[in-house]
């Protein structure tokens, strides 16, 4: 494991440069491509599309990286914020006050979370399997409870709250991820809590001997991650102006894909919130310009697995 | 004599940085119970694998038969009728009785499949011949441990061994258990399979033993038949090197108060009503075979394992410790036995290493003071002379030595007032070990009181101010190091009562 420092050879200052900026190298790489290839993707306008597309995919990456980060995974994000955005929508419908509203998406997404957390945890089940549960829990309850018929959101005040308000030109959905990923990356790297959940992720062993007390700090991840799926909610239905069952369909995979081509190691332990919002990127930049090259929806969906599959290989290649 | 039906020529195995197996030679007779005896490292395992297939020689070999062998792998050795027990069940739980006894050995119908019908009938003929009432289609996880590894022997059995090797295999069992056991071993012999049994238990080895083989430091000391020995031979023959360990130097430590005192502590059927002192500005060390219940103690003491019986005082006062958080504010400090896999969060830097433990003193309304934590760290590296090119460095990349240092780093910051030590030098190499020591000297000196647990006598001699040694859950003895013997700590750890005190 000892990197010589002296005469690194030509691997290893590979590895390096690949473990530390490889997520940049392939954001510019697709940039220069897709310029180059497609006469409409450098375009200032364009680049405001892709934030906006992309912001909703970083807020369920910003909860998944929590749970990564200690080993573990959330398979139930999409169904779950599908879920939400239903519930929400009836409450709209049925004239429950807006503050009302966002509160039942925010602490609906928290106990969800929670209750993914305490069946982990206290059952001992590996999260893979309980949000895979979950998911399916979830689906069912949406189509349940709205027939599988989409409801409109109408009220004019939640979708400019969420949605079509454009502070300085920009989506307020930019806005509000940007202040989420501050409050979160603050939390990560300077608070006690973020520096337990690396301990736990890394060997939740050793951090219990030093008197961390893990479990509880993975249901407070739980939780937390929980709520941020919440917020990501509020922001999907604003945006679709409906609740459905479809609504964020396979969310979590991509916001997997994003931590993971972010870099952060899928086994816990190491990784960065930073990163995922490159490793988004670098999803978005694919989606839109992909799109604006008219390949076919199903191609890029190769090509995105594709790449998933690639981002893994070299995190192992690197450590 | 018969024949030898084993014959151990000049076997030598090294790992990097030690000679496990020293040109060692002996012979096994036809229907023999050959006991093989030695202190923790002395060889035992290393040479029962090189037996079993699981390990290669690097020179010697092995005649089995009058028939010269080698084995590439256990499979081989077995097919070779070396039939291994290990002191861990390998067993299948989800399996039933027969099948586990039949394991790899199944009966086929001519369609390739399992013939069932034979194979519980093969089982059942296994279980009778051994005189085991066990129903061959109940599961095995219904039935209780000693039972279990009754199904493991008769499935050694099954195979035709002609040489069963058993590694400690009554550690598990209790009394009656162990009847049963060496019933079983009775009848073995009388169809004139040989055994080679390891065991740390002085009783039971001199009820079983034909033949005796010591071992010390991967050299082979004696085999000569079991009526020839005493128990005082034996352990003598194991220590045997010349005991002539540095003691601390200095003032023998006026030690201070009972810091910590537990009367009768109890964990079911894992340590004994446990009594001790441990004064503060002493160390006292813990002596024991491997598996003795030192680590049991340790955790009990640090919140991590419940006492069902007894009590655990500090400063004289009961105290309760549901949690390692809960020992933690109570100011007892634990570094574990596995440095990588408990003491530290490999892929964190050093100094995250190093302050995880007081992260709570360094926080204000949840957020850490990182300028705190990076002096705490700096602070101590300094002070324990920790070898790292910053403090950003990844703990998993310093030596052995460092790492340790790390881990103790980590405890001393939050200025305990018991340090408990499980074996805190292994794994690491000469030079640091000789500071670790010094730096184990001078926090007791400090004040702290220190409990230290270690499998190495010269270092428990050498360090401790007294002794206490386990045998199987229980206290056996406490001795002062000053005028303890390695002899008598031996005499102690295989179990015997204090008047070798």
């Amino acid at each position: 494991m000892t990197v010589s420092n002296l005469n690194p050879s030509l691997a290893s200052r590979a590895k390096q440069l690949v473990s530390t900026s490889g997520v940049l190298i392939g954001i510019v790489a697709l940039f220069i491509f897709f310029s180059l290839a497609s006469p409409f993707f450098f375009d200032p306008n364009n680049f405001l599309i892709i934030g906006r597309q992309t912001v909703l995919l970083m807020v369920a990456a910003f909860a998944m990286t929590f749970l990564i980060l200690l080993g573990d995974i959330d398979l139930s994000i999409g169904a779950v914020t599908s879920l939400i955005g239903i519930l929400v929508a009836m409450s709209l419908r049925d004239g429950v006050p807006l503050p009302i509203a966002i509160l039942i998406a925010l602490t609906s997404g928290g106990l969800i979370g929670l209750m993914n957390g305490l069946i982990s945890v206290k059952g001992r089940v590996h999260s893979f399997i309980v949000t895979l549960g979950m998911a399916s829990i979830a689906r069912g309850v949406a189509i349940t409870v709205t027939n599988n018929i989409a409801i409109s959101v109408t009220n004019p005040t939640f979708l400019r709250l969420f949605a079509q308000a454009e502070p300085l030109g920009i989506s307020i959905a930019v806005w509000y991820v940007a202040v989420l990923f501050i409050l979160l990356h603050t939390l990560l790297t300077r608070s006690r809590f973020g520096r337990e959940i690396y301990a736990v992720g890394g060997n939740a062993k050793a951090a219990r001997l030093s008197g961390i007390p893990a479990d509880v700090i993975k249901l407070r991840a739980f939780t937390l991650a929980g709520v941020v799926v919440g917020i990501g909610a509020l922001l999907q239905t604003a945006r679709i102006g409906t609740g459905f069952v479809e609504g964020a369909r396979n969310l979590e995979l991509d916001a997997i894909a994003a931590v993971v081509l972010g870099g952060t190691s899928f086994t816990g332990g190491r990784g960065a919130l930073w990163r995922t919002v490159l490793g988004a990127l670098l999803i978005g930049i694919l989606n839109n310009g992909l799109t604006l090259l008219n390949v076919l929806s199903y191609y890029q969906l190769i090509i995105k697995g594709g790449i998933v599959i690639l981002a893994v290989l070299l995190d192992r290649w690197t450590h | 004599m018969s024949e030898p039906l084993l014959c151990i020529q000049n076997i030598s195995k090294r790992f990097p940085g030690v000679k496990a197996l020293d040109d060692v030679s002996f012979d096994v007779h036809p229907g023999d119970v050959h006991v093989l005896m030695g202190e923790n490292g002395a060889g035992k395992s290393t040479l029962m694998k090189i037996l079993s297939g699981a390990y290669q020689p690097d020179e010697g070999s092995l005649t089995l038969a009058g028939e010269d062998v080698s084995f590439r792998d256990p499979i081989q050795a077995r097919d070779h009728g070396i039939g291994m027990i290990y002191q861990e069940l390998t067993v299948l739980p989800n399996l039933s009785v027969g099948r586990n006894i039949m394991l790899g050995q199944e009966p086929m119908t001519a369609l390739w499949q399992v013939n069932w019908r034979k194979l519980y009938a093969d089982a059942q003929a296994v279980l009778d011949e051994l005189d085991l009432a066990l129903d061959v289609r109940a599961p095995l996880q219904i039935l209780n441990i000693a039972e279990r590894q009754m199904v493991e022997i008769a499935r050694s059995v099954q195979q035709r061994p002609r040489l069963m090797i058993m590694d400690e295999p009554t550690s598990a069992l209790g009394k009656h258990e162990e009847e049963v056991l060496f019933a079983l071993i009775d009848r073995l012999k009388a169809r004139g399979v040989s055994i080679i049994y390891i065991s740390h238990r002085m009783d039971e080895v001199f009820r079983l033993a034909d033949t005796i083989t010591v071992l010390r430091d991967g050299q082979h000391m004696a085999t000569r038949p079991a009526g020839e020995f005493s128990r005082e031979s034996l352990i003598e023959l194991m220590v045997g090197r010349n005991v002539d360990v540095g003691r601390h130097d200095g003032v023998s430590q006026e030690t201070g108060e009972a810091r910590v005192t537990t009367y009768n502590l109890s964990v079911t059927n894992t340590l004994h009503d446990i009594s001790f002192d441990l004064h503060a500005g002493e160390v006292l060390g813990v002596a024991g075979l491997v598996g003795a219940g030192q680590t049991q103690l340790a955790e009990v003491l640090f919140g991590l394992r419940q006492a069902d019986a007894g009590t655990l005082s500090l400063d004289g006062n009961p105290i309760n410790l549901p949690s390692p958080q809960a020992a933690i504010s109570a100011g007892i400090a634990y570094v574990p036995e596995d440095r990588k896999d408990l003491g530290l969060v490999l892929m964190m830097s050093v100094q995250n290493n190093l302050t995880l433990a007081g992260l709570e003193q360094h926080t204000k309304a949840g957020l850490l003071n990182l300028r705190a934590l990076k002096t705490s760290a700096q602070t101590w590296v300094k002070r324990l002379g920790i070898r790292t090119a910053s403090l950003g460095q990844q703990v998993d990349s310093l030596s052995g030595g460092n790492q340790q240092k790390v881990v103790l780093a980590k405890w001393l910051s939050l200025q305990p007032r018991v340090l408990i030590l499980n074996e805190p030098t292994r794994g690491i190499d000469v030079g640091a070990k000789v500071d670790v020591h010094k730096l184990i000297r001078d926090i007791a000196a400090s004040g702290v009181a220190v409990l230290m647990i270690s499998s190495e006598l010269p270092e428990v001699l050498s360090v401790s101010d007294r002794i206490m040694v386990m045998w199987q859950g229980h206290v056996t003895g406490i001795l002062h190091a000053e005028s303890a013997s390695e002899e008598q700590v031996l005499a102690l750890a295989f179990g015997e009562q204090e008047q070798a005190a």
